[in-house]
């Protein structure tokens, strides 16, 4: 029991601080992802075919290679490049290029579902493209993205114990700090599991919310 | 304007001849075909101004094809369409004639209102901002001018209590109606119907029928694709039967009903109840 | 990139990957078998059990691989099981593919009209029979092309297991990149590799589609 509470009144501060590392790697590769995930939505949409399908194995090779790949490959990146980058930019990089693509399918498979009477409709009516595209499509395409997006945002947030492997100091390499200087092992990895259980289940709930709208809309 | 001043310059002989003052559409020579398909093989077809026109003829036929012609959502490959006295879906440029750049497209698609089978109504916005919203993105009139008219609209098509509410909570005929507004608040010269009831039961058609009549009786230029033979016979001024991408008899209502009218045309409205109008 | 220095670690590299497609292989025929009949449970009315099982199910889908790997390794030899490291790899990426597979497989069994249901049992057959002989083959045609696109992630998801110390590509990739300190070329013949299996996995999914989708 005493080891317990040592645990918990020593761990919780550097938890603190893994957490915050863990959710400045989560929001920043994730609103980077989405603006470049939604532009490269807008290129697929509107561009050349030849243009959708670079598009398109650009997101195959994204999501298919394993983060930790991704990950290793951005690390050893940085280190080449004679000014070394840190670790969590490092991540952040990796990140980025498979949240892009994940964030990618999302927004377009949410344009498909956009019933197409209505670009028929505004076509017969004479309404030019950006209005409608600002007015009637976007807002339909975030209301059925909204669900799916927050679920893959649990999945980013669950790969961002990966960025242990490149020593970023987040959830789950701080655990591991523990468990190397003593502290029991399958406590601390429970406390980490705690952390993004808690996170994660409300974000669950909250994409189920969403997607439950979406439906009713 | 990009309708070409016929009478100011001298033209090629082949130049097109503007139809005569009083017709609202006019359909010369049309074809469309897609791929190796014909769907339409030579379609000739005038409605004149305040007239109503049915088009009727067995699913498959081309009316819906021959409806997106009108307003160019389909392209013919051959043919011209007149609406309004304008030539639709091309523009003068020097002396020639070129096929309409899409600004210039929906100009002419302005001139007509489209009403659809599955409503079409923009899902996420309210009945009143369905009816105001292409008027003020077209930079037509101001948001305040549009919402005044879209309101006035939504009363024409007796919905002046539902105008906050989203398509998901309206009724069929309802949103049907609502769509009908959207596309009068553009004030166009021709109404085209695709069927605009069929996806409708019949105590919610007959709502929609209803305004389509007093639309009718206003004097409102409308060519109709229905299986409501009722409203044919009673609204409609003219009957037009279609066949294959092909107009294959048309005339009054007297007489395409009467035993006069070709054997096909009455054995295909004898297939068929005898609908209700609105009256 | 070096020719010759590629065929040299390659042959270890494809070692490693039969151990990563087996790894995968595995966790989806182990997850999946014991995903079926869990699936079943609350589609018809919700039970105790069947709560029970959602919650479990949102628990283990909002914890990273990495955790439950962890758990398991350090958790099984608790409990007096000690297993060779391979086989607590299996129980760890068994265990968090369990819940995915369950929502697949729910959303497939929910597809198909609950008329069939009603109509199998006024026949009077076993609520076994009706699940594995009327329901399930007709839901296959949802389930299939989603369960597919799912074993992509699982084969991506096996690559965790290199943090535990198991011998697959991502492991075999990054001791031979700690020997040679050749990152690049090690590493993208790896993603290659990956590329080369997820494709195999995909053009199922796509041929599955196909087929499925015109019973
Ligand atoms: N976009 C299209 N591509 C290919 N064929 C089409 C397309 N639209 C319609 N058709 C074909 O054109 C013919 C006429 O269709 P349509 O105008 O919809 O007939 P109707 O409205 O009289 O039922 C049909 O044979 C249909 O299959
Ligand atoms: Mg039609």
């Amino acid at each position: 029991m005493s080891t317990f509470m040592t645990a918990v009144s020593d761990g919780f501060p550097v938890f603190g601080q893994a957490l915050l590392n863990a959710f400045i790697l989560l929001a920043t590769s994730c609103v980077l992802s989405t603006i470049l995930g939604a532009l490269l939505c807008v290129v697929d949409i509107c561009a050349h075919r030849s243009v959708g399908l670079l598009v398109r194995i650009y997101s195959w090779l994204a999501q298919t290679t394993p983060p930790l790949i991704l990950l290793f490959l951005a690390f050893y990146g940085s280190t080449m490049m004679g000014r070394a980058i840190s670790p969590m930019t490092a991540a952040i990089i990796a990140f980025v290029f498979f949240a892009t693509a994940y964030y990618f399918e999302i927004f377009r498979a949410s344009y498909e579902g956009v019933p197409r009477g209505q670009f028929e409709a505004a076509r017969a009516l004479g309404i030019p493209p950006l209005p409608f595209a600002t007015g009637v499509v976007v807002p339909q395409v975030i209301r059925i993205a909204a669900g799916p997006f927050v679920g893959r945002t649990t999945v980013l947030f669950k790969e961002t114990s990966l960025a242990s492997a490149i020593s970023v100091s987040e959830i789950m390499s701080t655990a591991s700090a523990y468990i190397y200087s003593g502290a029991s092992p399958l406590l601390m990895v429970a406390i980490a599991g705690g952390i993004y259980a808690v996170i994660n289940i409300a974000l669950i709930a909250l994409e189920k919310q969403l997607t439950r709208k979406a439906a009713a809309a | 304007m990009s309708a070409p001043e016929i009478h100011t310059r001298p033209r090629p002989r082949s130049w097109p001849q503007r139809p005569d003052p009083g017709i609202a559409v006019e359909l010369r020579d049309l074809h469309l075909s897609y791929g190796a398909h014909d769907i339409l093989k030579g379609i000739d077809l005038a409605v004149r101004e305040g007239t109503t026109t049915a088009l009727v003829g067995p699913s498959g036929s081309g009316k819906t094809t021959l409806l997106r012609c009108v307003n160019y959502l389909a392209t013919p490959v051959a043919g011209e369409v007149w609406v309004d006295g304008e030539l639709v879906g091309r523009e003068e440029r020097g002396g020639r004639l070129y096929p309409a750049s899409e600004r210039v497209l929906r100009g002419h698609r302005r001139r007509t209102g489209m009403v659809f089978q599955r409503f079409n109504l923009f899902a996420n916005l309210s009945a009143l901002a369905n009816v105001a919203f292409a008027p003020v993105s077209a930079g037509l009139c101001s948001r305040a001018e549009a919402q005044e008219r879209a309101s006035a609209l939504l009363a024409r098509v007796g919905l002046s209590h539902r105008e906050n509410a989203l398509p998901s909570q309206l009724s069929g005929g309802q949103q049907q109606r609502v769509a009908i507004a959207r596309a009068l608040a553009m004030q166009p010269k021709v109404m085209l119907f695709d069927e605009a009831t069929s996806a409708l039961d019949p105590e919610l058609s007959r709502e929609v029928l209803a305004v389509m009549q007093e639309l009718a009786r206003a004097g409102m230029t409308m060519l109709v694709v229905t299986h409501e033979t009722g409203f044919a016979r009673t609204v409609a001024d003219d009957i037009v039967f279609m066949e294959a991408g092909r107009i294959v008899s048309q005339g009054s209502p007297e007489t395409m009903f009467s035993d006069d009218a070709p054997e096909r045309v009455q054995s295909f409205f004898r297939r068929r109840p005898q609908t209700d109008s609105a009256s | 990139m070096d020719f010759a220095f590629l065929m040299e670690n390659l042959p270890a590299l494809l070692r490693a990957a039969w151990t990563t497609a087996w790894l995968t292989l595995a966790t989806l025929v182990l997850s999946t078998l014991i995903a079926t009949p869990l699936a079943v449970s609350g589609l018809r009315r919700e039970t105790p059990l069947s709560r029970g099982l959602a919650a479990a199910s949102t628990l283990m889908r909002s914890i990273p691989t990495l955790v439950i790997l962890f758990l398991v390794y350090y958790g099984l030899p608790q409990i007096g099981i000690v297993l060779p490291a391979l086989a607590t790899a299996l129980v760890g990426l068994t265990l968090s593919a369990i819940a995915y597979t369950m929502e697949i497989l729910r959303a497939g069994l929910k597809s198909v009209d609950s008329g069939q249901y009603e109509a199998a049992g006024a026949l009077g057959l076993p609520a076994w029979l009706i699940w594995g002989r009327v329901i399930y083959p007709q839901a296959l045609r949802v389930i299939v092309p989603t369960w597919l696109s799912n074993a992509t992630l699982v084969l991506k998801g096996t690559s965790v297991a290199s943090i535990i110390t198991i011998p697959e590509l991502t492991a075999i990739a990054n001791e031979i990149v700690s020997e040679t300190y050749r990152p690049f070329e090690i590493l993208l013949s790896t993603a290659a590799i990956y590329i080369l299996l997820g494709s195999v996995l995909a053009l199922a999914a796509r041929v599955s589609a196909r087929r499925w989708s015109h019973p």
